[in-house]
């Protein structure tokens, strides 16, 4: 029993870390420190200020009593679930989830960029075999499905669509709202 | 703590284990090669494929053996008796005593 409960630590701490580093048992290099010091910690990886040319935001709201245990899920798989996307899929990346942190609902946003709105296909490869990826998207979905106020919205750089005419050329129905929009109501 | 120290009294030394070759080490109690590659691959799929995971463990395994952090014990496998033969099997690590 105590072993297990050991072992399903390594194991957790394996998945928290997301991608699995290799196996690695290098000599342990002890040193001898005379005084104490502040580490200074490199800054984080400096990052491109557009967070992909597609977005997709889930928003939903989890029940006060489940938000504690929904925070603890994120912590335990976030990292996994961005090294899945990263490793089984091409162009997906997991951006993370967000809390509000002011007055009113308390409300969620789980974060997905695409690197083309072709990347958003990844996904029906990425789920087609049993796995714990599947699993755990599965739990995080379901916080989403929970929720009858829940939405998803599908955003694009809008610095791509400079040209409205050119946009609405295959899409008849843009091409009727953008002619509304010089028609005034009677 | 994120590691594992582990020291080799035979030949001192100290050597830090990171997540993974911990698994390893944690699950070389003894059984056999089959179930430690499947408890290997268990703990990283689908990051991995059955044939980098098992070809990491072969990796690994070997690894902490030639620093001396487990051993290779040979043990005795009960088969199925069939007429006229008997059964021995080489096992596989074992990190008992470290």
């Amino acid at each position: 029993m105590r072993e297990d409960k050991n072992r399903n630590r390594i194991k957790e701490l394996i998945h928290r870390q997301g991608m699995p580093p290799v196996p690695a048992a290098p000599p342990l290099v002890t040193e001898v420190r005379t005084d104490g010091g502040m580490i200074l910690r490199k800054p984080p990886k400096k990052r491109r200020f557009s967070i992909g040319p597609v977005l997709v935001e889930w928003t939903y709201g989890v029940p006060l009593d489940q938000i504690e245990a929904f925070n603890k899920f994120l912590e335990k798989n976030e990292e996994f679930i961005a090294a899945c996307c990263q490793e089984l899929m091409e162009g997906v990346t997991y951006r993370g989830t967000f809390l509000t942190a002011g007055f009113g609902d308390v409300r969620y946003k789980t974060f997905w960029s695409y690197a083309s709105p072709e990347a958003m296909g990844e996904w029906s490869e990425a789920l087609k075999k049993r796995s714990k990826f599947i699993t755990i998207m599965t739990q995080l979905r379901s916080y989403w499905t929970r929720d009858p106020g829940r939405s998803e919205m599908l955003y694009q750089e809008a610095a791509q669509v400079t040209d409205l005419a050119e946009n609405a050329e295959s899409k008849p129905f843009l091409q009727l709202t953008l002619a509304a929009s010089k028609v005034k109501p009677r | 703590m994120e590691v594992c120290i582990v020291f080799t009294p035979d030949n001192p030394n100290l050597f830090t284990l990171n997540s993974t070759a911990w698994l390893v080490f944690d699950l070389c109690d003894g059984r056999s090669w089959k179930r430690l590659q499947k408890a290997y691959y268990d703990a990283v799929e689908p990051l991995r494929s059955p044939e980098e995971a098992r070809d990491e463990l072969m990796g690994v395994v070997s690894d902490l053996e030639r620093k001396g952090i487990i051993e290779r014990n040979p043990v005795v496998r009960t088969l199925r008796p069939r007429p006229g033969a008997r059964g021995r099997k080489t096992g596989v690590a074992s990190n008992e005593g470290r």
